[in-house]
């Protein structure tokens, strides 16, 4: 999990315009933007174009960022507007189907065999919304007041909408492990 | 039946998503940063250098055309340069000025992605111009020239919407060069005062049927100098600046289009490449005044409100995000800091020697 106060020190130092922190900065958070990233575009390649664009727009913006406050969730609005803007540019529904896209996260698998990946699962069983709760809590760490700030959607939608997805994914998992028994 | 337990369905995701890498991309970003600084401070320095004079150069083209009205000059095919219709394409110009971003302002012209409020900082440069193009009151006073070198002096007073103040004072001479079946063509140079400088401008009017193109150039020296053209063709008018610094060139465009009582503004900006577009448009819903702005990425909708002190305030609103913004409105050359008229300024004293 990243720790906020070493995020904190360093883009502090990047404000006063240190860019050899740059590359820590960048290894410690590229995974949770990048995973934030891939949830909305779901084109492996355009996620790492994006990447870049989103980095750019966070050094561009250091000024604005409050320190001491949670950067994880500063940066990951960037990524969100900067996700969203691209998606609505390119003004068409992208659906994830594992069997036609299979590069997304790795190989093409059956969603029904107890050795399908949990990713694998989770994008096929939830929706957009439900999966970038599940990342936003369970994989970047972040609680859900944060979560509930950066997606502008009342605190208690966030926990309905969080437990749903949960649900839906220990349903599918569970359905999957009786038939493969 | 092991995922009936949440948190070992939970840890085990973890645990596959620690398997995929962001892809190392560091260096890349870095150096295209650096990159972006450096065309930044470059864009910077340009930038300081020369809005004064576009500003002015925009004025000038209003000036030239309250001039030509003033003179009775018209077009072979006798269609009269309409006041009105000059005051409405002087107006346009003259706000021009406010498109340049303020001094203590960065520059940059729109990238193609930026954040919400990044894209709503940099609009805002420009939301003055766009709402004085739609409607504003200009006032021209023929004084006595108080300079023997220029035949003529007027002063220009220009009141926006929001009640900012633009005055400016102008001195010149005006002869006419060619006149043929339906072309004409004007010659002027002048000396304009604004803002405690003096600038020396030259420039060049045709009338060809029903249209007009003008030109003007205000040279610093031989290195730096601005060129603006202004074209109108019916409905249509665009106005094209040329900077010129030391080798590098950046050209801005602005087109306004009248279109059934509905004027839409595009302006365009093309620097080191890259081309940048917006277009404005206002609108009226419920007695509420809009102005709708495309960007390369956002539809922003921008209202005009008041706060408690009935002080007019910039309400941008990004329809994709739902998102609010207030601004207040630019004052730059309001008050005390503009020529106050021929009694009160030192502008109006007269150019100069």
């Amino acid at each position: 999990m990243v720790n906020n106060e070493e995020l904190n020190k360093l883009i502090s130092e990047l404000s006063k315009g240190n860019l050899d922190v740059f590359e820590e900065f960048y290894e410690k958070t590229k995974n949770q933007l990048y995973y934030y990233i891939i949830n909305i575009i779901q084109d492996k390649h355009l996620a790492e174009d994006i990447l870049q664009d989103v980095y750019l727009k966070i050094l561009n913006s250091l000024s604005s960022y409050k320190l001491g406050t949670n950067p994880l969730a500063w940066m990951i609005t960037i990524a969100k507007n900067t996700s969203i803007n691209l998606y609505n540019k390119r003004k068409r529904e992208v659906y994830y189907d594992a069997y036609e896209n299979p590069n997304l996260y790795g190989s093409v698998t059956n969603p029904m065999s107890e050795d399908t990946p949990l990713i694998d699962t989770m994008f096929q069983v939830l929706n957009e919304k439900e999966r970038e709760l599940v990342i936003l809590h369970v994989i970047n760490g972040l609680t859900h007041k944060e979560i509930s700030k950066i997606l502008k959607r009342p605190l208690g939608t966030v926990l309905w909408q969080y437990n749903q997805a949960i649900k839906k994914l220990k349903e599918k998992v569970g359905e999957r492990d009786e038939i493969s028994k | 039946m092991k995922y009936q337990n949440d948190d070992f369905l939970l840890n085990e995701l973890k645990e596959e998503f620690k398997s995929i890498e962001a892809p190392n991309l560091s260096k890349e970003i870095k150096a295209r940063y650096i990159m972006k600084q450096a065309k930044q401070k470059r864009k910077i320095n340009l930038h300081y250098l020369f809005r004064p004079a576009i500003g002015l150069l925009a004025i000038l083209v209003f000036v030239l055309l309250i001039i030509i009205s003033e003179h009775n000059i018209k077009a072979p095919i006798n269609i009269p340069l309409n006041e009105k219709y000059h005051q409405e394409i002087t107006f346009k110009s003259l706000s021009a000025i406010n498109l340049l971003p303020l001094d203590n302002s960065s520059d940059e012209v729109i990238p193609l992605s930026k954040t919400s409020e990044q894209e709503i900082d940099d609009i805002h440069k420009y939301m003055l111009f766009v709402e004085q193009s739609l409607s504003s009151s200009i006032l021209t006073k023929t004084l006595k020239s108080d300079n023997k070198e220029y035949k003529y002096k007027d002063q220009i007073t220009m009141t926006t919407p929001l009640g900012q103040v633009y005055e400016y004072v102008f001195y010149y001479n005006l002869s006419t060069t060619s006149i043929q079946d339906d072309e004409q063509e004007y010659k002027i140079n002048g000396l304009m005062l604004f803002e405690g400088n003096q600038y020396i401008l030259r420039g060049e009017h045709e009338v060809e049927g029903n249209e007009y193109k003008t030109t003007f150039i205000a040279e610093l020296n031989k290195n730096n100098w601005v060129r603006i053209v202004l074209e109108i063709e019916d409905d249509e008018q665009s106005y094209l600046y040329e900077i010129y610094n030391n080798g590098s060139t950046s050209k801005m465009k602005f087109e306004i289009e009248n279109d059934d009582n509905q004027a839409e503004v595009k302006l365009t900006i093309e620097e080191n490449q890259t081309k940048n577009q917006y277009k404005f448009q206002k609108e009226t819903h419920n007695n509420q005044t809009q102005i709708k702005v495309k960007t390369n990425e956002e539809n922003i909708k921008v209202y005009i409100v008041f706060d408690k002190n009935n002080n007019p305030i910039y309400e941008y609103f990004i329809e994709n995000s739902n998102q609010k913004i207030q601004k207040e409105p630019h004052k730059k050359h309001q008050g005390p800091q503009g020529p106050q008229g021929p009694q009160g300024s030192k502008d109006s004293k007269g150019p100069k020697k």
